[in-house]
Parts: C-alpha cells; structure tokens; sequence
C-alpha cells in the first residue's frame, strides 16, 4: 500500500503503526527528506521542531496525524482514505480551529476505532 | 453538472478530494493555495496555519535584531534612543501576537449530553 513512500514518525506515534507502515512496503527517513510526516501529538517535541522549522514556515511541510495510517488498514487502500483531512496544525491553533470546525477528524476516528475494538 | 459560480456550502475542495498518490507532506501546502477555493474546513486551517507561520518568522526577526544591536553597542558602545523605541515596539507586537493564539480555552461539544428525556 504505501510501496515507494518515505515516512516519517514522531516519537509520539505508536511502534503498530510504524510497523504496518513498514510492512505494506513504506520507507523511514529523517524528518528533512520524508515525503510524509506522521505525528500522534503536536506538542511532543520533536514534532514542534517541525513547526518551527524553516520548511514549515515556508509551507513545505505539513503534518499529518498517524491515525491516517491507521485509516488505511481496514479500507486496503490509500485511496479511499482523504489524507487532507488528516492535518495536524500546530497544538497553540488547535483550540481556536475547534471553535470554528468541531472535532478533528482523528479525533472522531479514535471513538470510531475504539468502538469497532469493542464490537468484535 | 457545472460548478454553480457562488460557492456551496459544504463543497470539497482539492485538500478532500485529493488522496496520497496525490500529495504528501511537501506539496499539500501549494495544492491547497493554487486551488481557486477551499472549503470551510481548510480555509480556516490554512488562515490558521499562515498567523501561526507569521508569529514565527517574527519571531525569527526579533531574533536577528536583538543579535545585531548587541553586536552593533559592543563595537560602538553607544545606543541611540531610536533604536530601543524600535525594539520596544517589536516586542510589544509580539507579546500580542502570542497572546492572541492562546486566549481562547473551548469547552468540548458533548454529543450524548444533548439527547433530551421528556
Ligand atoms: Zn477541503
């Protein structure tokens, strides 16, 4: 699923994820060169460099929250899943976005998940 | 059917629509700017997003200043009135800009608390 991509995941983000990642034939690599950037938290360290660094302020470097990997796994492809959707902005905007959009939409995923864990 | 010229509510825009063969970490950002709209949800995430990119290039600017006018009293060792004015006015710019991004504390919308009983 993920065969020619390069990650990366913050320290945040659990090791099941990187694994399946991994596994469906994605690649790791620095936050500097990865294609993608995976976090679980935005204000775990090593995430906020990101936020602060020059590729970010420049617009080169959007976060993308990890549950969209997990996304992928029950649907079988990357394709059905909308990876914009899956944006994680900076933890000092995330309470002014709220007001204007609700929840996030990894937020509602989690309950989602933890629903499907409980009905099977 | 044609895209009617005033814009839907609830439309999608290329952050939706678009899936990850199709954009990743380095080129969402000029996906989402060279698309001609954007729905609600990105619009206000890219509005969010540039005054946060704005605070830290400020930031970054404040930095340099502070660094050259050290350098600039080291060698001189003499400070015009104009300049501490002007790094007054910085600073006061942005400790507002800071506290702008954080005021805000939302309370949580309960879904489950809304069903009523009769
Ligand atoms: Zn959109």
């Amino acid at each position: 699923m993920f065969k020619g991509k390069t990650a990366w995941f913050s320290g945040s983000v659990g090791q099941g994820v990187t694994s399946f990642w991994v596994s469906e034939g994605g690649a790791l690599s620095s936050w500097r060169t990865a294609d993608y950037l995976f976090s679980a938290d935005a204000s775990s360290e090593d995430t906020e460099r990101i936020y602060e660094s020059e590729d970010y302020v420049e617009n080169r470097a959007t976060v993308f929250h990890s549950n969209f990997v997990s996304a992928c796994k029950p649907r079988q492809s990357v394709k059905s899943v909308p990876i914009g959707h899956y944006v994680l902005p900076p933890a000092s905007i995330q309470n002014e976005l709220r007001v204007l959009i609700g929840r996030f939409i990894w937020e509602t995923d989690e309950q989602v998940m933890s629903e499907e864990q409980i009905n099977t | 059917k044609p895209p009617s010229a005033s814009k839907p509510r609830g439309l999608r825009c290329a952050g939706c629509v678009k899936h990850m063969n199709e954009m990743d970490s380095r080129s969402f950002g000029a996906v989402l700017r060279s698309c001609r709209f954007q729905c609600d949800f990105h619009l206000v995430l890219r509005e969010a997003e540039d005054r946060f990119r704005r605070s830290q290039q400020l930031k970054r600017t404040s930095h340099t200043l502070t660094h050259t006018h050290i350098h600039t009293h080291d060698k001189n060792r003499k400070s015009t009135s104009e300049d501490t004015e002007r790094s007054k006015r910085e600073k006061h710019r942005l400790s507002h800009q800071t506290s702008d991004r954080c005021v805000s504390l939302t309370p949580l919308r309960r879904p489950r608390e809304i069903h009523s009983v009769r």
